[in-house]
């Protein structure tokens, strides 16, 4: 079964004043990421599956996600 | 098949000895012939797009093909195992490709010797803990031209700040990292220059992921594999849960643990906590059918 994860964007803000999808994963797939490591623009940092022929489609993430920013496919 | 061995790591780069016991790897001449400074600011400075962008796929843009199994083909596999064990050129490999950089697990022992020969030593912020779990953690430490580069690397900067740590210290933290079930890893940045000891987990540690998952050799096994003395055990079972390589599981009917020694990885946590000191670490070259199993 091939799984897709998408996140929105615009849903999550920033990743860094949440968090909670990249530690609720049981299997740390989420990597969170910015073109500029060393940047504080919110704009620039973004959280996403990085394994996805780990993921378990527990749905951990996606039901721990205040925005619901989320989507499995 | 690209075989490595870390042997031949030991034979060019350790003076007779493992090549992380090599004195000449951590000195500033060395550091200078391999260009680190200038490498390990870029390496370092990009590790996280280094790792998303060229070994797992992810563009910073938005994703990009994702790292999957089936994209991961022999390919692939040799042509990104390739960049890890490039030794050429001595300066100018590249450090966005992390080319020249990759590791190797050491038992406590050994993580202490190195500790000896390292100067200075800087407890510096993980960013595969960061990359993963949004998390700072201090706890890999890092050496010579590394540790002078990370002023201008804010975000490795522990709160502890930049104070460089004693032999001493250094190996009562990585002590007490082993107790709590981390596991030491050596790298060099680049080969055979020696930047950093690390103290990770899988599977948040980033080399040990694709090292576990993908087959990717950013990590190798280390010098040693575990063997159990049966008749020092008394099969309380505290080495069960030390294992993070799935090489080390209880047998009933024995009573006694079972190591897969091709499985394992020679962290030595197993044998650190056992009470009985029942667990030996014996040389892996000294089993004639693991001299090639790194
Ligand atoms: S569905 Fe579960 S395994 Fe998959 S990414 Fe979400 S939390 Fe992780
Ligand atoms: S849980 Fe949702 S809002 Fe929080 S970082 Fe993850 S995607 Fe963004
Ligand atoms: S190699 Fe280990 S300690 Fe070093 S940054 Fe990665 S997880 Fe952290
Ligand atoms: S068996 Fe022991 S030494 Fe080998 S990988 Fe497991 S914990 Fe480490
Ligand atoms: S911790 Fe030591 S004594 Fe206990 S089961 Fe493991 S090897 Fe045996």
């Amino acid at each position: 079964m091939k799984t897709d994860i998408i996140v929105d964007y615009e849903k999550c803000g920033d990743p860094r004043d949440c968090k909670k999808c990249m530690q609720i994963c049981p299997s740390a797939l989420f990597m969170m990421y910015s073109p500029d490591y060393e940047s504080n623009d919110p704009d620039e940092w973004r959280v996403d599956v990085a394994f996805l022929d780990l993921c378990t489609r527990c749905l951990d993430c996606v039901k721990v996600c205040p925005n619901q920013a989320i989507r499995i496919k | 098949m690209l075989v490595i061995r870390v042997c031949e790591w030991c034979y060019k780069h350790g003076a007779g000895k493992k090549w992380y016991l090599n004195s000449r790897n951590y000195i500033q001449e060395t550091a200078e012939e391999v260009g680190a400074h200038e490498y390990i600011f870029e390496l370092w400075k990009n590790f996280e797009k280094v790792y998303l962008q060229k070994i797992y796929g992810i563009s910073a843009r938005g994703p990009g093909y994702k790292f999957s199994y089936p994209l991961v083909g022999k390919f692939i596999k040799r042509y990104i195992n390739s960049w890890f064990t490039k030794e050429k050129p001595l300066k100018g490999r590249n450090p966005r490709r992390a080319e020249g950089h990759p590791g190797q697990v050491v038992p406590l022992e050994d993580g202490k010797k190195i500790l000896e020969l390292a100067e200075p030593i800087l407890k510096v912020n993980c960013a595969c803990r960061h990359m993963t779990r949004g998390i700072k953690d201090a706890c890999c430490l890092a050496f010579g031209a590394l540790a002078e580069m990370v002023p201008k690397l804010p975000r490795y900067i522990p709160e502890s700040g930049v104070e460089p740590l004693h032999i001493d210290e250094a190996q009562d933290f990585i002590e007490e990292m082993n107790h709590s079930g981390r596991v030491n890893t050596v790298w060099f940045g680049p080969v055979p220059y020696i930047a950093a000891l690390c103290s990770c987990e899988y599977p948040e540690c980033a080399a040990t992921r694709i090292r576990m998952d993908y087959g990717l050799n950013a990590l190798l096994k280390g010098e040693y594999v575990a063997k159990v003395d049966f008749s020092k055990c008394d099969g309380c079972q505290t080495c069960v849960s030390r294992c993070q390589f799935g090489a080390l599981t209880f047998a009933d009917s024995t009573n006694r643990p079972f190591i897969d020694v091709w499985k394992c990885y020679g962290c030595g946590l197993c044998a650190t906590s056992c009470p009985q000191g029942a667990i030996q670490m014996v040389d892996r070259t000294s089993y004639p059918t693991l001299v090639e199993e790194w």
